[in-house]
């Protein structure tokens, strides 16, 4: 097995220099339900703008490259102590190579190690699975946003929250009512109920991995959700908390089992820059947020071998792309373009199916993927002021990101 | 539409200002974080007030890159959380005749009372807005204490063409962020009165 060093390299890289196509559909709806020219929606306007940028230029969009938290679900044939070493090593170079910036302070002494590793960091949680093969996912949680997190141990009287779902609930609209715009409004909020403190602030992370327009597989929790989504954007914050009609982006709710004193319900709030990403290897195949990226050691600004075939019939009409023949990526193409939409689809199509018997009755979810066909960006600004408050899975009026 | 500011600009140009408005920002201003506003309470800087006389303080803790031409380079600029400099802008604002505070989260009351009392604002800039303010950054027209301070916290003389921020701290007592948590208050405690859906179709 060779070292998956080079491809965690580049799932940080490509973290950090983006955002995922749900939150920027997201900003881009919430953007268009301002009026244009208005406070709101020049906010959201740069926003999407600095993304743009920031992709285009391979530079981290935020400076505060956050936390670096990694999911890891590993079969049989991997080690975890082997993929922590990988791990590190490419975390230490993605700092050198300033993906990062050096975020690991040792809070005793005020030393900054320099390259963001430490005592716990980088935070690496490992999941033994059965299915051969790694998946590994990785949030990068800015320390503005993850300030504006809480826990609450109910009953709380102070804000009239007693041990059921009104509790709950309770708890959430207080808590992103008390964040306004510190965390770097519209966040998405990550709940954990139940568990101890641990675990409860846990699962409020990995809530936080769920694709933005997922459905709950809990029915109540689905409607809570929902109606949260709704009714938290009348809190009117608005992006940065200078008022607007999007407040939150989600609200992403799971539970796990407590003891009988305890009740804990834990918010993790997740700012604007949203990043995340998912890197699946399975044999010789790797898929970095389902696109298929060769084995070898990726160059910066290479074409690779693009997912959809969308991206295939952009390769024929647009001349082929002079860095790619540099390097040995244009070798690796024909082969990946038979193999990648085929790899594309069975590997959704099986973690689909896993996910759902994984799926407990509250946290996980199922993970929706997405349709095939995308309508390219319509006539910008022009999309219709729906109604409708929740986040809209339709690809509002953006560009896409150009793969780099 | 936002309003252009040039700097330097005068008292009366920022008595103009009101919360909520959208500016945009051109002309020279200086960086300063938590290790300059210590220093600079502690001890009369001649050099920063040149820098900071009748224009903006930026809290910012930029990451700069040093040109084969021994110049400098803005890489990103993004603001950084301004009520950690709460025990000192009062002083600072009053000492050095700033006329604007930028940076994000907003400050306390007594930087508020300052601002009234001096004619000063203060100025929300976009969180994780790294790569487009940098680019906003026109150019480095020098550093002052950067071998003590080092190059997050040295006090960076930038000049700047059409910075996008909002202001949200005005010299007349107001605070958006007073008003806005106010208002979301009173909603956030009407929803929680409504209940959870279920609770509300069981009721």
């Amino acid at each position: 097995m060779a070292s998956l060093r080079p491809l965690i390299l580049e799932l940080i890289r490509n973290t950090s220099s983006g955002l995922p196509e749900d939150v920027l559909d997201a900003l881009a709806a919430a953007r268009d339900k301002e009026d244009e020219g208005s406070r709101a929606w020049s906010t959201f306007e740069l926003m999407i703008q600095n993304v743009e940028e920031a992709r285009k230029a391979s530079a981290p969009i935020c400076q505060d490259t956050g936390t670096l938290i990694f999911y890891v679900d590993y079969g049989p044939d991997h080690s975890a102590h082997q993929l922590e070493k990988d791990i590190v090593a490419a975390v230490r170079e993605a700092t050198k190579k300033s993906y990062l910036r050096p975020n690991a302070v040792d809070p005793i002494t005020g030393q900054n190690s320099g390259d963001n590793t430490g005592n716990g960091s980088p935070y690496i949680h490992f999941h033994a699975r059965k299915e051969k093969g790694v998946r590994i996912r990785l949030m990068m949680k800015g320390g503005g946003c993850e300030n504006m997190g809480a826990q609450y141990s109910l009953p709380d009287e102070s804000i009239g929250a007693g041990r059921d779902l009104d509790g709950i609930r309770r708890c959430i609209i207080d808590a992103v009512q008390k964040a306004q715009g510190y965390g770097c409004a519209p966040g998405t909020v990550g709940v954990g109920v139940g568990g101890d403190r641990v675990t409860s602030a846990m699962e409020s992370k990995e809530q936080l991995f769920r694709p933005l327009h997922d459905v709950n597989p809990n029915p109540t929790l689905a409607a809570l959700e929902a109606e949260l989504t709704e009714s938290l954007q009348g809190l009117n914050i608005g992006p940065m908390g200078f008022g607007g009609k999007t407040t939150v982006l989600g609200v992403k709710i799971g539970a796990r089992h407590r003891v009988p004193a305890s009740f804990f319900v834990s918010i993790a709030y997740m700012c604007w820059a949203y990043r995340k990403g998912e890197l699946q290897v399975k044999g010789n195949k790797a898929l970095l947020d389902g696109r298929a990226l060769p084995m070898a050691v990726p160059a910066r600004k290479v074409a690779r071998p693009a997912t959809a075939a969308k991206a295939r019939a952009a390769r024929k009409t647009t001349a082929a792309r002079p860095a790619a023949k540099k390097t040995g990526a244009a070798a690796a193409k024909p082969a990946a373009r038979k193999t990648a939409s085929k790899t594309v689809k069975a590997v959704a199509r099986t973690t689909a199916a896993k996910t759902t018997r994984a799926a407990r009755p509250a946290g996980k979810t199922v993970r929706a993927t997405r349709p095939a066909t995308k309508k390219p960006a319509a006539a910008k600004r022009s999309a219709p002021k729906g109604p409708a408050i929740s986040v809209p899975s339709r690809r509002a009026s953006r560009k896409k990101l150009p793969v780099i | 539409m936002p309003k252009k500011i040039e700097l330097p600009i005068s008292e009366s140009a920022i008595r103009e200002l009101r919360i909520g408005d959208e500016v945009e920002i051109s002309g020279e201003m200086v960086l300063g974080r938590d290790a300059a506003h210590k220093h600079l309470v502690k001890t009369f800087d001649r050099e920063f007030e040149r820098l900071a006389r009748d224009r903006f303080l930026y809290h910012c803790g930029p990451v700069v890159q040093k040109n084969p031409d021994g110049t400098w380079r803005f890489v990103a600029a993004g603001p950084t959380t301004s009520i950690r400099e709460e025990p000192y802008e009062a002083q600072v604002i009053e000492q050095y005749g700033v006329r604007g505070v930028i940076g994000k989260g907003g400050m306390g009351p007594r930087t508020l009372e300052a601002l009234r009392k001096h004619g000063c604002v203060y100025i929300h800039a976009i969180g994780g807005l790294a790569v487009v303010l940098a680019q906003k950054v026109v150019a480095v027209k020098g550093v002052h204490m950067l071998d003590e301070l080092g190059v997050p916290e040295a006090m960076w003389s930038i000049e700047v063409k059409d910075f996008p921020s909002v202001i949200t701290m005005d010299s007349h007592g107001d605070s958006l962020h007073e008003k806005m948590f106010n208002e979301s208050r009173a909603v956030a405690e009407a929803l929680m009165k409504q209940g959870a859906p279920g609770a509300r179709k069981a009721g």
